[in-house]
C-alpha cells in the first residue's frame, strides 16, 4: 500500500489497531465532546471553517440544518468513492478506520443522530474487514457512546459498484433498500432515506473532525488559507513518477503538486494534460497548471491524472464518456440519452468514421445538456468533453479527416 | 473462494441467513434498509441470486418480487451472473489504462480463449477500483493488486488453481 507522501495530520495515526490508537490521541476528542455538550462540538467546527471534502459546503451549517430537523435523524459515512482517479476513501478508511469511526461518532453527537451507517463500495474488501474488527474493538472497550452514555450502533454496509451511489441522494435512496436514483423531490436534511432527516458525510471530512476538536479550530485553519483552512488528501495518479497520496493545503498549486511532490513525467517525456479534478472536471493543458487547486477543485474532490505526450485526447473523451453513459442512472432523459449521445458521436469519430458536422454537433450536445438533469451528473459528463473540444481540437479534427491523429492508443479500449 | 454446487443447487435460505437477515433488519428504520445487505449476503453463500432465492427474500421482507429485483438489477454487483469461480477484476479506469491496463486485459482475455477446457476463473473488467495509486490494478479473489503484470496475475491465477478446494 502505497503511504502518502507528505505526512500530515490525516495520516500522522495510521493505524488499526485500537490501543495504538488511542495511545497516539484516538477517541480523546470524542470524550471531551461527550463531556462538554454537542454546542460546544458545534462551536469548534464552526470556527474552524471546516468544508465538506466531497460537496464542498461548510460542516457546521450543514450540522446546524440537520440539528433543527425534528424527527429521528440519520448520518451517513460515505465511502463509495465511485470515481477513477479517487482512492483517498480507501487509503484512510483502511489505515484509519478508528479515526474514521470517531469522526462519525463526534458528527452523530453534534447533530443528535440515532442513526449511524458506514457505507463502503464492495470493491474495498480489505477496508470493510478492517472496519468490522476495528467496530467490534471499538464497541468491546465501550467508546461506542452517545452523550448520554447509551450504546449507539454504527452500522458497516457493503454499497455497491455503481458510481451513482457516490451521489448523497441516490446513496440515501440505496440505504433505503431501493434502487439508488437521486430524489429531485426531497432535501435530504428534511427528508433523507426512508423519509427520514440525513446527512450524507465524506469519510475525509469525518476524518478532519477529531483533529479538529483535541488541537483545536485555530490550529486547523494554520494549516491551510483563509479561505480554505485546513488540509486535503491529494490524489495523484497516471503519467507521475510518484503516484499517490499528498496532504497538502487547498491552495497548493496543480503545478507543485505534478512535478514538485509526484515527480512528474517519468522516462523523459512531456506533460500533454491533467484532469485536475477527475472525470468530471476540465482538462488543463501543459503551460496551464499554475493554478491552486482551490480554483480547480473547491472541495479537494477527484483525483489529479497526469497524462503525456503520447496521449490521444479523442481516447480520453471516448473513456470518460464510455464511463458516464455506463454509470448514468437512467432516471432522467437528459442524462439517459444525452451521455448515450456523447459517448456514440465520441467513438464515430475516433474510429475516423466521424463527420465534421459531428464536431459541431458534440459541441451543441454537451453546451445544451447543462443543467439540466435531475442532479450533477450529467453536468460532470459533458464539462471535460468540452474542454477538451476546446483545448484540444485538433486531436478531434485528425481523426475527422484523417482518421486518428497518430498518437499512442493506450487509452483505446 | 470457490462455491460448491451443492450450494448453488441451492434454493432455499438457510436458518443461518433468515437470523442474519432478521438481525440486519433490526439495525435499520424500516427492514427494508437491510435489503442490499441481505443481497450480498446471499450471493456470498449461494454464488448466485436464482429466482427462487429472490422470491424467498422478497418474502422475508414483505415486498413484491419484482421490487427485489429491481434493486438486484440496478447494482452491478449482482448483474454478472453466478459468482461459482474465483473472479478476476480488471480495473478499465483512465488511470490505470494509462498504466497498460488495456494490455493487461488483452494478455489475460488471449489466456481464457487459449485455454482448451473452461476457464477456472472468470474475467471481469470494472470501471474503478479506487486504486489508481497502484495502477494497472485487479482484484483476484478480493484481494487487491497492483500495480499488476500480465506475469504477476498469470502467476497468482496458477498459484489458485493449484491450492486445494
Amino acid at each position: 500500500m502505497v503511504a502518502p507522501q507528505v505526512t500530515g495530520p490525516l495520516s500522522e495515526h495510521a493505524t488499526t489497531d485500537l490501543l495504538a490508537a488511542r495511545d497516539r490521541g484516538g477517541y480523546e476528542a470524542l470524550g471531551q465532546a461527550l463531556e462538554r455538550g454537542p454546542e460546544d462540538l458545534f462551536d469548534r467546527i464552526e470556527e474552524a471553517g471546516l468544508r465538506g471534502r466531497g460537496g464542498g459546503e461548510g460542516v457546521a451549517a450543514r450540522w446546524a440544518r440537520l440539528a433543527r430537523a425534528t424527527g429521528d435523524k440519520l448520518l451517513v459515512g460515505n465511502g463509495q468513492e465511485s470515481e477513477p482517479g479517487s482512492f483517498r476513501d480507501r487509503w484512510l478508511l483502511e489505515h484509519t478506520p478508528h479515526r474514521v469511526i470517531e469522526g462519525l461518532l463526534l458528527a452523530a453527537h453534534a447533530t443528535g443522530a440515532r442513526w449511524c451507517f458506514l457505507v463502503v463500495r464492495p470493491e474495498y474488501r480489505a477496508a470493510e474487514q478492517g472496519l468490522q474488527t476495528a467496530l467490534a474493538a471499538a464497541r468491546e472497550a465501550g467508546l461506542l457512546r452517545d452523550g448520554r452514555g447509551r450504546e449507539r450502533d454504527v452500522v458497516l454496509v457493503r454499497g455497491s459498484g455503481a458510481a451513482i451511489c457516490g451521489e448523497q441522494r441516490a446513496l440515501l435512496e440505496m440505504l433505503s433498500g431501493r434502487p439508488a436514483l437521486p430524489r429531485a423531490d426531497r432535501v435530504p436534511a428534511r427528508a433523507g432515506a426512508f423519509g427520514l432527516p440525513s446527512l450524507v458525510h465524506n469519510v475525509e471530512t469525518l476524518c478532519h473532525l477529531p483533529g479538529i476538536v483535541r488541537r483545536g479550530a485555530e490550529w486547523f485553519r494554520s494549516l491551510g488559507t483563509a479561505e480554505h483552512p485546513g488540509t486535503t488528501l491529494f490524489c495523484v495518479s497516471g503519467h507521475v513518477s510518484r503516484p499517490g497520496l499528498y496532504e497538502l493545503p487547498l491552495s497548493t498549486p496543480l503545478d507543485e503538486l505534478v512535478f514538485q511532490r509526484a515527480g512528474g513525467v517519468p522516462e523523459g517525456r512531456k506533460l500533454r494534460a491533467v484532469l485536475p479534478a477527475g472525470l468530471a472536471s476540465a482538462i488543463r493543458p501543459a503551460g496551464q497548471l499554475a493554478v491552486p487547486m482551490a480554483e480547480l477543485s473547491p472541495s479537494g474532490r477527484g483525483g489529479i491524472v497526469v497524462m503525456d505526450e503520447r496521449t490521444c485526447m479523442v481516447d480520453l473523451a471516448c473513456r470518460i464518456a464510455d464511463f458516464h453513459g455506463a454509470e448514468s442512472c437512467g432516471q432522467c432523459l437528459p442524462c439517459r440519452e444525452g451521455t448515450s449521445l456523447l459517448a456514440r458521436l465520441l467513438r464515430r469519430i475516433q474510429r475516423g468514421a466521424g463527420a465534421p458536422s459531428d464536431l459541431a454537433l458534440l459541441e451543441d450536445v454537451a453546451t445544451k445538456l447543462q443543467g439540466q438533469g435531475l442532479c450533477g451528473f450529467v453536468d460532470a459528463a459533458r464539462r471535460p468533453i468540452l474542454s477538451l473540444l476546446q483545448h484540444f481540437r485538433d486531436d478531434f479534427e485528425q481523426h475527422v479527416i484523417g482518421g486518428g491523429c497518430g498518437r499512442d492508443r493506450v487509452l483505446d479500449a | 473462494m470457490t462455491i460448491s454446487e451443492a450450494t448453488i443447487a441451492e434454493a432455499a435460505i438457510s436458518e443461518e441467513s433468515r437470523a442474519w437477515i432478521r438481525g440486519e433488519q433490526a439495525r435499520y428504520p424500516e427492514p427494508r434498509g437491510a435489503l442490499l445487505p441481505a443481497l450480498h449476503h446471499l450471493q456470498e453463500r449461494h454464488g448466485r441470486l436464482s429466482v427462487s432465492l429472490l422470491e424467498e427474500l422478497a418474502s422475508l421482507f414483505a415486498l413484491r418480487p419484482v421490487e427485489v429485483l429491481a434493486v438486484v438489477r440496478f447494482h452491478p454487483d449482482f448483474a454478472r451472473g453466478s459468482v461459482d469461480r474465483p473472479r478476476l477484476s480488471l480495473c478499465r479506469g483512465v488511470s490505470c489504462a494509462l498504466r497498460g491496463g488495456e494490455e493487461l486485459r488483452r494478455a489475460l482475455e488471449a489466456d481464457q480463449r487459449s485455454s482448451p477446457e473452461a476457464p477456472a476463473w472468470a474475467l471481469v473488467t470494472v470501471d474503478c477500483l479506487g486504486a489508481c495509486d497502484r495502477a494497472p490494478a485487479a482484484v483476484l479473489d478480493d484481494e487487491l493488486r497492483g500495480p499488476a503484470s500480465v506475469a504477476s496475475l498469470r502467476k497468482a491465477l496458477a498459484a489458485l488453481e493449484a491450492a486445494p478446494g
